[in-house]
């Protein structure tokens, strides 16, 4: 196995013995659960746009909870220090930490495909729509699990780390929302560029535009990146 | 062989070493000595590649730490004074994820040696959550072999461990430095002067003195005469008349272990007592007990950071 597939082992086994998972799984369970019922009686036709929307705020709110101790807890613990001693690039223990958040957050896409067969079942869904509509919860997740794990490399505490993200994240989530009625400006228009929600309800509708994608992928590099600059500078601190 | 050369750090405006200047040989165990806060911790991570110096460098077996950092990772075990452990993992778990890593060839046979080196052989399947502190320690240390390092840097190996579990972690120390070279640091002096070839004590930042156990009682004076008086028979008058004796360079007190009893170490400017033996018998003092004693690791690092004892 190589070192990204080590440390993508290690973060699931650590992730798993943390009760907090649990009660991730079961909040997405109950947002979903509530959210798709909504969804099918606010919506004459059968599609995930208000479950997608209203999975970005669990993505926002309680996704941190699951990131926070990604760095910041290796770092109380002592172990940090052990991982930024061993030789090779940082890229992989970020990106091995990175992947076992995609694979555990994404409970919530199980639950999201779980409501697209109820949607089948129930009517005669537009396949092409729900599929992008899943990609845009999968990219959301990506996003904030990314500034999550930035988020967690800036500080030793996790629940400080965990407050951070949701700091970080929640102007990305109402940016757009608050300038609404503001006259058009280069301003306004730029914080709707970088509102995560201006790239998520495309999705959730089912269109697909090559701007929101390289959007929720850059966005996320670029944090995964910024996480792996801090924890190279306190490898040389 | 680690060269340390002039290294200096500074936190903020504290600077913790002030240019530490010394030479670790090779397959030797080597402690480093010194108070709480002399800079040994910060030193043994600056080895590691955990910290930047701010001024100055070291070469560990001609690698640079500043030039080539990545080069000292790959020869550098290092255990510190907490041992970094993942309590939700088993031990075999955990050293598969670390060897993995570090790119350890044949992973499996490797976690067995290393296991039986510190004598955890059998326990792979062991939560680290439920080990007791030795036993951490032990894995601690098998992190820090896995990879087969040819330097090995332990912070306080021994620390909070029982006196059975310090006699293991001594002997499983002494079997690896047949091979490698071993720097640890330890506040317990007499395990020190036990376990290692070759002392450095740090004091202030910098380093106070080296060398093996027998060129640093040269250094703090040698051999020194070592009597134990019964405490009614001694005052501080007695103290002010046996310093004018003339072979008597200097005495010093130590600490009580009996509190009837007034230890004196004695320096003479002889090797024959036996004019300060007649200054006893004349004197009516009567001597529980005396000899030649040579100084210990404890009479060296007291004399050199000048605590009074």
């Amino acid at each position: 196995m190589n070192a990204i597939g080590v440390v993508f082992t290690k973060e699931i086994r650590v992730l798993l013995a943390s009760p907090l998972l649990y009660v991730f799984w079961a909040a997405t369970a109950l947002v979903v659960g509530v959210f798709f019922y909504l969804g099918l009686s606010v919506s004459p036709e059968p599609n995930l746009r208000v479950l997608t929307i209203n999975l970005g705020v669990v993505n926002v709110v309680l996704l941190p909870l699951i990131a926070m101790g990604m760095c910041a807890e290796e770092e109380k613990q002592g172990t940090l220090e052990m991982l930024l001693t061993v030789p090779g690039s940082l890229w992989r223990i970020v990106m091995g930490k990175y992947l076992a958040g995609m694979l555990l957050g994404s409970g919530m896409l199980i639950c999201s495909v779980l409501c697209s067969l109820v949607l089948a079942w129930l009517g005669t869904p537009d396949w092409g729509a729900i599929v992008i509509a899943l990609c845009g919860q999968a990219l959301c997740l990506s996003f904030c699990l990314a500034v999550s794990l930035f988020a967690s490399a800036l500080t030793r505490e996790p629940l400080a780390s965990g407050l951070l993200a949701i700091l970080c994240l929640f102007p990305f989530w109402i940016g757009g929302r608050i300038l609404e009625g503001v006259e058009a400006s280069g301003i306004q228009t730029l914080v709707q560029d970088l509102s995560l929600m201006e790239h998520l309800i495309p999705m959730s509708k089912g269109i697909f535009d090559m701007t929101d994608l390289l959007w929720f992928v850059l966005g996320t590099g670029w944090f995964l990146w910024l996480t792996v600059q801090l924890l190279e500078g306190k490898r040389c601190r | 062989m680690i060269v340390i050369q002039n290294l200096s750090k500074h936190f903020g405006s504290v600077e913790v070493l002030k240019g530490v200047h010394c030479e670790i040989p090779s397959n030797q165990v080597v402690g480093f000595l010194g108070v709480n806060g002399a800079g040994k911790t910060t030193t043994m991570r600056i080895l590691t590649t955990a910290l930047k110096p701010s001024t100055g460098t070291a070469l560990v077996n001609d690698i640079d730490i500043v030039e080539e950092p990545e080069r000292v990772r790959q020869t550098i075990g290092y255990l510190p004074e907490k041992p970094p452990l993942y309590p939700q993992l088993k031990i075999g778990q955990y050293l598969e994820f670390l060897g993995g890593l570090r790119g350890v060839d044949n992973i499996r046979h490797k976690i067995g040696a290393v296991l039986e080196q510190v004598g955890l052989i059998g326990k792979e399947d062991w939560y680290i959550h439920r080990l007791s502190k030795g036993y951490r320690q032990r894995l601690g240390l098998a992190q820090a072999l896995l990879h087969d390092p040819s330097v090995l840097i332990l912070d306080e190996p021994a620390s909070g461990l029982d006196p059975s579990q310090m006699i293991e972690v001594r002997s499983v120390l002494s079997r690896l430095a047949e091979n490698r070279t071993v720097l640890l640091s330890t506040h317990l002096l007499t395990e020190a002067e036990r376990l290692c070839d070759h002392n450095i004590v740090l004091h202030d930042g910098v380093v106070a003195t080296q060398g093996t156990l027998e060129e640093l009682g040269e250094r703090v004076g040698g051999a020194y005469f070592h009597v134990q008086i019964a405490e009614t028979d001694w005052s501080t008058s007695s103290m002010t008349r046996l310093s004018t004796v003339s072979i008597v360079d200097s005495v010093q007190p130590l600490t009580n272990t009996h509190s009837t009893v007034v230890q004196l170490k004695i320096r003479l400017s002889t090797v024959h007592q036996g004019e300060l033996l007649e200054w006893f018998r004349s004197n009516n003092i009567s001597l529980r007990g005396y000899g030649w004693k040579q100084p210990t690791l404890e009479d060296i690092f007291l004399d050199v950071v000048g605590v009074e004892q």
